[in-house]
C-alpha cells in the first residue's frame, strides 16, 4: 500500500501519529542522554551560582543585590528605588566577584535596575556562565551537537512525508493542505523547543535534587531569624526561587517590580516546588540511638 | 525453631504492654503457651525486670516519636 | 623532627576519613563546607520510600562521598530477613554507588511484632547461623557486603551462650560482613553490664573493623533500684571524653583505615560545634596511630640492634 495514496483525512491521521511518535522519540532520547551525563560538584558556598542555574543572570544579580541590602552593604532611600553602596571600603569585605561588581555599580546612588544594564555587573556573571557551560548545565556546543544528531532523522522524516504528500495532493489538484501544513509546522516547532531549551536535564535534575535535600530547611526558613541565618535564607531563595522567601520576595518586588511580573526565574523551578517529604514526614530522622 | 520463639517473646515483651505486665506478675504462666526448653525458661526467669522495664519504655518512646512517612 | 616524621609516616600509611550523619538541620552547612568533611552517612529509611529522595542522593553523592546506614532490616536474627525490604534497599544502589552500607547486630521484628527499633537478639548458635544467612542474602540482593554495628542494649538478652564480642567475632569470621564499631554503644554496654571496654576492643576481630560511630548519651536511673544508673545511648548529647579515649585505643590496634562518623539526632548544636567534635576525633585517631608507629619503630630498632 502506498502511504501517499491515502485519502486526506486518513493520511492526516497517519501523519499525526507519526509526528507524535517522532516528537516523543526525540524528547525521550534527549532526556535519556542528558540524564546520563555526570552530575557536577556544585560549589555550594556560592548560592548565586545556584540562582544563576535557576534563572540566569537576572536571578543571580537580583539575589545578590537583595542579600547585600540585608547585610547593610547597600543603603536605600525610602521614597524611590535607588540604592547606594554604604562605603567604598565594603568592596573589600565581600567575598564574591558578583557582590563586588554590584557594590561598584552603586558606589553612586542609582536605580536598582541599573544592576542589569551595567557591563561590570553583567560581566561578573561570566564565571557562572563558564561553569554551567563546562558542566553541561546549560546548552553548550556539546549538547547542541548531540541534540542536532538526535533531531536530524526525525526532522527529515516528518518533512519528507509532508512534502511528498503535498506534491502528490497538488498533482491531483488538491490544494487544501492547511491541516498538513499546521501539523508539520507544529511538529517542527516542537522539535525546535527541544533543541533550543537552554537548561539541560542535568540542571533540571540538580535543581530538583537540591529542592528535595533542602525541603526540610525550606519548610522552616521563615522561623529562622534573617540576621543569624542569612546564608540559609539566601540558599533557599537560590534553590527554590525568590518567592520561597517572603522577605526576599517583597524586597525584590519593591526594587525590581518589572522582573517579578515577567521573569520566569521567579517561578518555582521546573521541578516540583519542594519535595514530597515534608517537615513532619519522617525524613531526616536519625538512627535515634542504637539499642534501647 | 526455639531461637525464633525467644525472639518473638522478646519482641512481644517490648511491644505488648499487657503481655509485659502479665510477665512481671507471673513469668511461668505468661510463657506457658510457648515451646521453650528448660534452659530457655530458666533464662527468662532470671531476666532482670527493671532492665526489661527500661527497655520496654525506651522502645515505646521511640515508636511514639517516629514521624509518619508522607506518601 | 622525630614527631614530624611520625606524623608523616602515619599520614602516608593510613587514609582515615571523618564525617557526620546527614541531617536536614545540617544540610546547608554540610554542603557549604563539603571540603571540611570526608563523608556523610545517610539513613536509608529516609530515602527508600520516595523516588525523588532516592534520586536526590545522586546529586548529594556528587558533592560528597556517602555511606548508607540502615536501621530496619533486622539482619541479626534467627528469622530470615524480609526480601522485600532488601529489594527496597537495592533501589538506592541502582541510583548511587555509596562507599559502603551498614546495618546492625540487631533484630527489629519477630512473630508479627514490630519493635520499632534495634533490639539485641539472644547470642547463640541459632542467631549466628541466621545472621550469616541474612548477610549472604543481603549481599546478593544489594550487591555489596555490609558493615554491622554493635548496638547498645538495656537488657542482657536471655538464652545467650556467648558474650557480645565472641558472638560478633563468630559472625564476621564466617561471613563477608565487616564491623562498624559504635564506641558509645560499647561504652554504654560496658557501664550497664560491668565489663572493660578496652578488653572488648582487644578481643574483637579488629581486622574486620572499618567504620566507627561516635555519639553521646545520658545516665538514667533504674526504675526499681534507685541506687543503680544506666547509660542510655540517645544521640542527643556531645561525644564524651571516654569515647575519644576508646577511639585512640582502637586506632592504636586496628590495622585498617577507619571511617569515623559522628551521630547526632536531636538537640542540634551549631554546625561549628560538630566540626569541633570531628577535630577531636581526628586528633584521637592521630594519637593512636602515632603511638602504634612509635611502638613499631621501637621494635624495629631493637631488632636492628640485635642483628
Amino acid at each position: 500500500m502506498n502511504i501517499f495514496s491515502l485519502s486526506g483525512p486518513n493520511f492526516l491521521i497517519f501523519y499525526s501519529i507519526l509526528c507524535a511518535c517522532a516528537y516523543l522519540y526525540v524528547k525521550m532520547r534527549v532526556v535519556n542522554f542528558e540524564q546520563s551525563l555526570p552530575i557536577p560538584k556544585i560549589p555550594m558556598k556560592d548560592p548565586y551560582l545556584i540562582a544563576y542555574m535557576r534563572g540566569g543572570q537576572r536571578e543571580a544579580l537580583t539575589l545578590a543585590t537583595i542579600t547585600l541590602g540585608n547585610r547593610s552593604f547597600l543603603e536605600h532611600s525610602d521614597d524611590n528605588r535607588k540604592l547606594k553602596t554604604r562605603s567604598p571600603k565594603d568592596m573589600d569585605m565581600v567575598k564574591y566577584p558578583i557582590e563586588k561588581a554590584i557594590l561598584n555599580v552603586f558606589k553612586r546612588k542609582a536605580e536598582a535596575d541599573e544592576v542589569f544594564t551595567r557591563n561590570s555587573s553583567k560581566n561578573a556573571c561570566d564565571e557562572y556562565k563558564k561553569y554551567v557551560e563546562e558542566n553541561n548545565l546549560i546548552k553548550n556546543a556539546f549538547i547542541t551537537s548531540k541534540r542536532l544528531r538526535i533531531l536530524v532523522v526525525p526532522v527529515i522524516a516528518v518533512t519528507f512525508f509532508a512534502v511528498v504528500k503535498m506534491f502528490v495532493a497538488i498533482s491531483h489538484g488538491h490544494t487544501n493542505l492547511e491541516f498538513l501544513s499546521i501539523l508539520l509546522g507544529a511538529t517542527l516547532y516542537g522539535f525546535y523547543t527541544i533543541y533550543a531549551q537552554k537548561r539541560t536535564q542535568v540542571s533540571i535534575r540538580v535543581l530538583r535534587d537540591l529542592s528535595s535535600l533542602f525541603s526540610p530547611l525550606h519548610q522552616r526558613i521563615n522561623s529562622l531569624a534573617l540576621d543569624e541565618h542569612l546564608y540559609e535564607h539566601t540558599l533557599i531563595a537560590a534553590v527554590f526561587g525568590l518567592q520561597a522567601n517572603t522577605t526576599f520576595y517583597s524586597q525584590a518586588n519593591y526594587y525590581f517590580p518589572r522582573n517579578t511580573e515577567s521573569n520566569p526565574g521567579y517561578s518555582c523551578s521546573s521541578s516540583s516546588c519542594g519535595s514530597s517529604c515534608g517537615g513532619g514526614g519522617g525524613c531526616g530522622s536519625g538512627c535515634g540511638g542504637c539499642g534501647s | 525453631m526455639s531461637a525464633q520463639i525467644v525472639e518473638e517473646i522478646l519482641a512481644r515483651l517490648y511491644t505488648d504492654i499487657d503481655f509485659f505486665e502479665s510477665f512481671t506478675r507471673s513469668r511461668k504462666e505468661t510463657l506457658r503457651g510457648y515451646d521453650l526448653d528448660q534452659a530457655e525458661r530458666a533464662s527468662f526467669d532470671s531476666l532482670d525486670i527493671s532492665e526489661l522495664m527500661l527497655a520496654t519504655r525506651s522502645y515505646g518512646h521511640k515508636r511514639s516519636k517516629r514521624r509518619p512517612h508522607r506518601s | 623532627m622525630a614527631v614530624v616524621a611520625v606524623a608523616v609516616a602515619v599520614a602516608v600509611k593510613y587514609q582515615d576519613r571523618f564525617g557526620i550523619g546527614w541531617r536536614p538541620e545540617y544540610a546547608a552547612s554540610i554542603l557549604m563546607n563539603a571540603d571540611e568533611i570526608d563523608i556523610v552517612e545517610v539513613i536509608s529509611e529516609n530515602f527508600v520510600n520516595d523516588k525523588d529522595r532516592i534520586l536526590s542522593l545522586k546529586t548529594l553523592s556528587a558533592q560528597i562521598p556517602i555511606t548508607v546506614h540502615s536501621v530496619s532490616l533486622g539482619l541479626a536474627s534467627s528469622i530470615p530477613v524480609k526480601v522485600q525490604n532488601l529489594e527496597n534497599m537495592a533501589r538506592l544502589f541502582d541510583v548511587i554507588t555509596p562507599d559502603a552500607w551498614s546495618e546492625h547486630f540487631a533484630f527489629v521484628r519477630a512473630g508479627g511484632y514490630e519493635i520499632g527499633h534495634l533490639a539485641a537478639p539472644p547470642r547463640n548458635e541459632d542467631t549466628i547461623q541466621g545472621t550469616i544467612k541474612n548477610i549472604c542474602l543481603a549481599t546478593d540482593i544489594i550487591g555489596m557486603q555490609p558493615y554491622l554495628e554493635n548496638i547498645a542494649t538495656l537488657v542482657s538478652p536471655p538464652c545467650s551462650i556467648y558474650s557480645e564480642y565472641q558472638w560478633i567475632n563468630k559472625i564476621v569470621s564466617a561471613s563477608s560482613a565487616g564491623i562498624l564499631l559504635d564506641l558509645h554503644n560499647l561504652l554504654a554496654n560496658s557501664y550497664n553490664f560491668g565489663f572493660c571496654p578496652k578488653d572488648f576492643i582487644a578481643k574483637l576481630e579488629l581486622s574486620k573493623v572499618h567504620q566507627v560511630h561516635l555519639s553521646g548519651g545520658k545516665y538514667i536511673p533504674n526504675p526499681l533500684r534507685p541506687d543503680r544508673m544506666h547509660l542510655l545511648d540517645d544521640h542527643l548529647h556531645d561525644v564524651p571524653k571516654s569515647c575519644y579515649e576508646l577511639l585512640t585505643f582502637l586506632s592504636e590496634h586496628c590495622p585498617n583505615n577507619l571511617t569515623v562518623i559522628i551521630e547526632r539526632d536531636g538537640h542540634f548544636p551549631a554546625y561549628e560545634h560538630m566540626l569541633l567534635e570531628l577535630r577531636k576525633a581526628k586528633q584521637a585517631v592521630q594519637n593512636g596511630r602515632e603511638k602504634k608507629c612509635i611502638e613499631n619503630k621501637g621494635v624495629s630498632n631493637l631488632l636492628d640492634s640485635q642483628s
